[in-house]
């Protein structure tokens, strides 16, 4: 009786695909790391999504700042931007710097050096007759991020963006 | 089993009903539909992540932009409101510190004293004077017929090199090896409001600014595009 059960399933078609559901496992299992792919891309739209967010919340940060020192020759301390923009997530840091104006004068050397902000014109001693200072105020943002593979990938910590903008 | 293989084996190449029984045959299609389709999703999906990154660098390029813009717009109207000529080279300068700062390289920006980046040749900023302009229309007249210089247009490009787009686009042709990114701003100067006495706006060559090193308040410079 079982030598002819055994005969039966031979010339049957079902005994041909016997194999054929181990191979497409193998196969199914060869798809397994597009899965943790598909994570990635989710993670990857994740952080670009995230730090187009952040480049625009510290560009408005900067022009505010920008706004604040020419009208009222004030640099906002970074916990006001947070407060203001209603980022609380976002870790602002604000600086300003300075520089002489520039000449065609190839033979100053003074040339968009940096100098000291405030206090008497640091730039009066530039000779070619320009002794303005140039001012920019400069807003840093920082935010954590926390990928959905985590470790999978190299992805950031946290994304950056700064914005530079000059206030006179 | 033996006669038939036997027989296959003659007529595998020439005869018609052994490729009619090969095109019915269902064994191992899965195999070669993974290995035509495998490429293409992971082509595309790379093609995904490269577009990503063109706006990307894009969104980075347009803050750039908009701070040189700034910058030439404050130099230009220092000079107008000094009465010298109008120093395309010295807005240039001021303008490239600025995108610089706003991390777009160019071919001097590793010599930036204020904001040293990686040189860039085939990064390019380039200024336009507009006359006449109006806020709102958005459209730089580079002809001094038009009116007076009353804004600037900055334009930055940056090329890229392409790597899932060269393949996918080389598979119709022609290819495309590299995409150029470019970012436009446009920054206004206008008189200050209140309006200023005309002293601040007439100033000698040689006026010498205030204590912080500031000429007094006559044009006010914002981005209008």
């Amino acid at each position: 009786m079982i030598t002819v059960l055994r005969r039966s399933l031979r010339t049957r078609d079902g005994g041909r695909d016997a194999g054929a559901i181990a191979i497409e496992f193998a196969l199914l299992m060869a798809f397994m790391p597009l899965t943790v792919l598909a994570f990635g891309i989710v993670d990857y739209g994740e952080v670009m999504g995230q730090a187009a967010n952040l480049s625009a919340i510290v560009r408005g940060a900067a022009e505010y700042a920008r706004g604040q020192v020419v009208q009222n020759n004030t640099l906002p301390q970074p916990s006001d931007l947070g407060t203001l923009l209603g980022v609380p997530a976002v870790i602002f840091s604000t600086t300003s710097f300075c520089t002489c104006a520039g000449s065609t004068d190839t033979t100053i050397q003074q040339n968009y050096m940096p100098v000291t902000c405030g206090g008497n014109n640091p730039c009066g001693a530039t000779p070619g007759g320009d002794t303005r200072v140039l001012k920019y105020v400069a807003v840093s943002g920082s935010q954590l991020y926390t990928p959905i593979v985590s470790g999978t990938w190299s992805f950031p910590g946290s994304v950056n963006s700064r914005t530079v903008l000059r206030t006179q | 089993m033996g006669s038939r293989d036997v027989t296959a084996g003659k007529a595998a190449i020439s005869h018609p009903r052994v490729w009619w029984r090969l095109w019915r045959d269902e064994r191992g299609v899965v195999a070669i539909a993974v290995a035509i389709l495998l490429p293409v999703l992971i082509g595309f999906a790379g093609l995904g992540v490269e577009v990503g990154m063109w706006f990307a660098v894009q969104r980075q390029n347009q803050s750039a932009a908009d701070a040189a813009a700034i910058s030439a717009g404050l130099e230009y109207a220092a000079q107008i409101q000094r009465g010298v000529r109008t120093d395309s080279v010295a807005a240039t300068t001021a303008a490239t510190t600025a995108a610089n700062c706003n991390l777009f390289s160019t071919s001097s920006s590793s010599s930036n004293s204020v904001c040293p980046l990686p040189s860039s040749v085939s990064n390019t900023i380039t200024l336009y004077l507009c006359y006449g302009f109006t806020v709102g229309s958005g459209t730089c007249n580079t002809s001094s017929s038009n009116g007076t210089l009353t804004a600037v247009q900055v334009v930055l490009t940056q090329p890229l090199n392409t790597a899932f787009a060269n393949f996918v686009t080389a598979i119709w042709g022609p290819n495309i090896n590299t995409i150029k990114v470019t970012t436009t701003a446009i920054a206004a100067f206008l008189p200050h409001q209140p309006p200023p006495p005309p002293t601040a706006c007439s100033l000698p060559a040689s006026a010498i600014p205030d204590n912080n090193g500031k000429l007094p308040k006559c044009l006010d410079v914002f981005l209008a595009l």
